[in-house]
């Protein structure tokens, strides 16, 4: 019994620790990537960085594949994306966005001037913007970059006055003493949240199951809470968590 | 932890020791070859293994330099000249003492300098914005293009090559397509690294074949050269600058260092192998800050190291550098002693070494170049496509295996972060 039971530890053991591919599809700087390296620290793992979701999706052939997907790309036709679904979805992230500026101190201080703003350069963010623009008679102009990580960098290098970004990297905006954030999407000023999906791709389901679970105590810690602050974290391949990701995918759709 | 580093610093020792003594190899073949094995470890041990590597085979590439004439790489060319001049008048000894001695001090200097500027580079940040970085990649390909020997059209040639060939699939933020022509294939884009195994390794190993090298004499007395401090002290400062410029780093620091000493110094044999030397050692360590602040690598070895810990998870930022890499600092000077040794007393153990490299270059040229591509082929997901690249860039490299190969890699890299900037920079100012 005592040799079954430990067969059986070890068995658990080799199948809970089995070495999971981190496919990073988002920018070396950005949030995504900060989300699988704080999840990377807690498991076995080796880390790609392929940078964009066409290069990520080519490593979805393999098996044990951890990611983040954004709600944006399964509604672009130019793209291939893995299924998401309740078997592999292992949380749901919204981010928050904000705009925040050294200049202006609120949007319609803004209005009738050309407003030079950090941001990346993705085409649902350009729609937002000129949509923005028109409602309060903004001329943006994006000042474009890689990721959030970068955007922030460019900010507070003073690349531009003005930076949209997702509310996660609020504490190292407000670094800059002459900074205010005048718009938030939880507070109804901007329209515009994404919606991430954290899921498994050709993971058996104790995989799937574990990961969860280490999301799941993650997301109550302290540094979760501060390093992902202006963010939802809802785990497990629910119902509503599967048809939140759906809605958004519409709503991002070409 | 700490074991782990010790282990990876002693890796870093006998692979740096080693591929310094490979003319055309260095730390860009001995981080390369260990691709693989580096890709599974921490961002932590990766820059371990990567100062070991940095700071053994400074020591080493005098090694042929002095037995030879023939430098590891440009660093040593100041060593070659001289160094050798001293060998064949029975005066090899002198050159052997004051390249060890010299590259001791050279460490140490830029390792007290960083930990003095270190708490403060934060400030470097806030400054660093698109039109300075813009200036700055601008500075780096304009020295990689003037201070070339080669033909400068050629290199800018180069230079374009890598950046076109960087271009080819689809962009990460806007999704459009750059000569792709439908394949899916193409539009991976061309993996880095085909390129460097292609338009980098080949041509190397395919120069170092030709060369021509006949047994040395041994070196058995171990005499140290007089009056070399101040030379060695001068070299430590402007090599430490020179490392911080993209491009030239602390090529342009040891050939500075040795041409002002020979300028201004008496007796300035001895005195400008010792400034060469030490400034190639203190610029090998200052060329790190721009990677590890900035994430700007500025030398090729520094691109793979770069790409490694970006896979690895590792963001490059003063916070973290301080934070998460600070332990390496304490390992330095242990292995700044053993490469002390290991040049000093064991020079003619490291001579027989090169000269069994010479001897068997044929095997071990195509060892090397198997174990890169096999790994390389092996942890990309699509193997046929990194196997097509690898044969035909290496079909391209061979073929240019005449010429410094290197600006095509730096054009592969630079010339994205450049048309970013630019762009940025463009918005800004208008």
């Amino acid at each position: 019994m005592k040799t079954l039971i430990t067969l059986a530890a070890i068995l658990f053991a080799t199948t809970a620790s089995a070495e999971v591919k981190i496919v990073n599809a988002g920018s070396d700087t950005g949030a995504f990537r900060q989300v699988l390296t704080t999840i990377g620290e807690t498991i076995d793992h080796t880390f790609i960085q392929a940078n964009n979701p066409v290069t990520a999706y080519t490593y979805m052939q393999g098996d044990d594949i951890l990611t983040v997907w954004s709600s944006e790309w399964p509604g672009n036709n130019d793209m291939q994306s893995p299924t998401i679904d309740a078997t592999n979805l292992v949380a749901l992230m919204t981010y928050e966005t904000m705009i925040c500026s050294r200049t202006f101190t609120s949007l319609s201080d803004m209005s009738g001037k050309q407003v030079k703003l950090a941001t990346w350069g993705s085409e649902p963010v350009a729609k937002f913007l000129t949509t923005l623009g028109t409602t309060h008679n903004i001329d943006f102009v994006v000042v474009p970059f890689g990721g959030s990580g970068s955007t922030t960098k460019g900010y507070i290098a003073g690349d531009a006055d003005t930076v949209f970004t997702i509310t996660t990297r609020l504490t190292a905006i407000q670094e800059d003493s002459a900074t205010a954030c005048i718009a938030f999407s939880d507070e109804g000023d901007l329209g515009f949240r994404f919606v991430d999906a954290i899921a498994t791709v050709n993971a058996d389901a104790t995989i799937t199951e574990q990961l969860r679970s280490t999301v799941a105590t993650l997301s109550t810690s302290t540094e979760w809470l501060d390093a992902f602050s202006g963010t939802s974290t809802y785990v497990g391949g629910t119902e509503a968590n599967v048809s939140m990701f759906n809605e958004a995918v519409v709503n991002f759709s070409k | 932890m700490i074991e782990e580093l010790i282990i990876w610093a002693i890796i870093g020792i006998v692979s740096g020791a080693f591929f310094g003594l490979i003319p055309g190899a260095g730390p860009f073949i001995a981080v390369a070859l260990l691709y693989p094995l580096l890709a599974s470890t921490s961002a932590l041990n990766i820059m371990m293994y990567y100062v070991a590597v940095l700071i053994t085979a400074n020591y080493t590439n005098s090694v042929t330099a002095i037995l030879y004439g023939i430098p590891g790489d440009a660093t040593a060319i100041s060593t070659a000249r001289e160094g050798h001049r001293l060998y064949r008048k029975g005066f090899g000894s002198l050159a052997v003492s004051s390249n060890a001695i010299s590259s001791s001090i050279g460490v140490i200097f830029a390792l007290v300098v960083f930990i003095t500027v270190l708490p403060n580079i934060l400030q470097v940040f806030k400054f660093y914005n698109s039109i300075v970085q813009t200036v700055v990649i601008f500075s780096a390909i304009t020295m990689i293009t003037f201070l070339t020997k080669q033909n400068k059209l050629i290199t800018l040639i180069l230079f374009s090559l890598g950046g076109v060939l960087a271009r080819v699939g689809i962009d990460p933020i806007t999704f459009d397509s750059f000569a792709t022509f439908g394949n899916p294939y193409l539009s991976l884009g061309i993996p880095f690294a085909s390129i460097m195994i292609g338009l980098y390794i080949v041509p190397e190993l395919a120069k170092v074949h030709n060369l021509t090298i006949t047994k040395t004499r041994r070196i058995n007395t171990f005499a140290v050269g007089k009056d070399t401090m101040t030379a060695t002290l001068l070299g430590s400062f402007i090599g430490f600058w020179c490392g911080l410029i993209p491009g030239v780093t602390n090529i342009l620091g040891s050939y500075a260092s040795a041409n002002i000493v020979k300028r201004f110094f008496r007796k300035p044999v001895l005195k400008s192998i010792a400034a060469a030397e030490a400034a190639n050692n203190s610029g090998a360590l200052s060329s790190l800050l721009p990677l590890l602040i900035l994430a700007i690598p500025i030398t090729g070895s520094e691109v793979l190291v770069y790409y490694l810990m970006l896979e690895n998870g590792f963001v490059f930022t003063a916070e973290n550098t301080i934070n998460k890499l600070h332990s390496i600092i304490y390992i330095i000077p242990f292995i700044t002693v053993i490469c002390l040794i290991l040049s000093w007393y064991g020079f003619n153990l490291l001579a027989r070494v090169a000269y069994f490299y010479k001897t068997y270059r044929t095997i071990v040229n195509l060892l090397i170049l198997t174990t890169i591509s096999t790994v390389s082929i092996m942890t990309f997901p699509i193997h046929i496509w990194m196997l097509v690249c690898i044969l035909c860039l290496s079909v391209l490299g061979y073929t240019l295996r005449h010429l410094d190969t290197s600006p095509a890699i730096y054009g592969f890299f630079l010339s994205d972060l450049f048309y970013e900037s630019l762009i940025r920079a463009i918005v800004i100012i208008s």
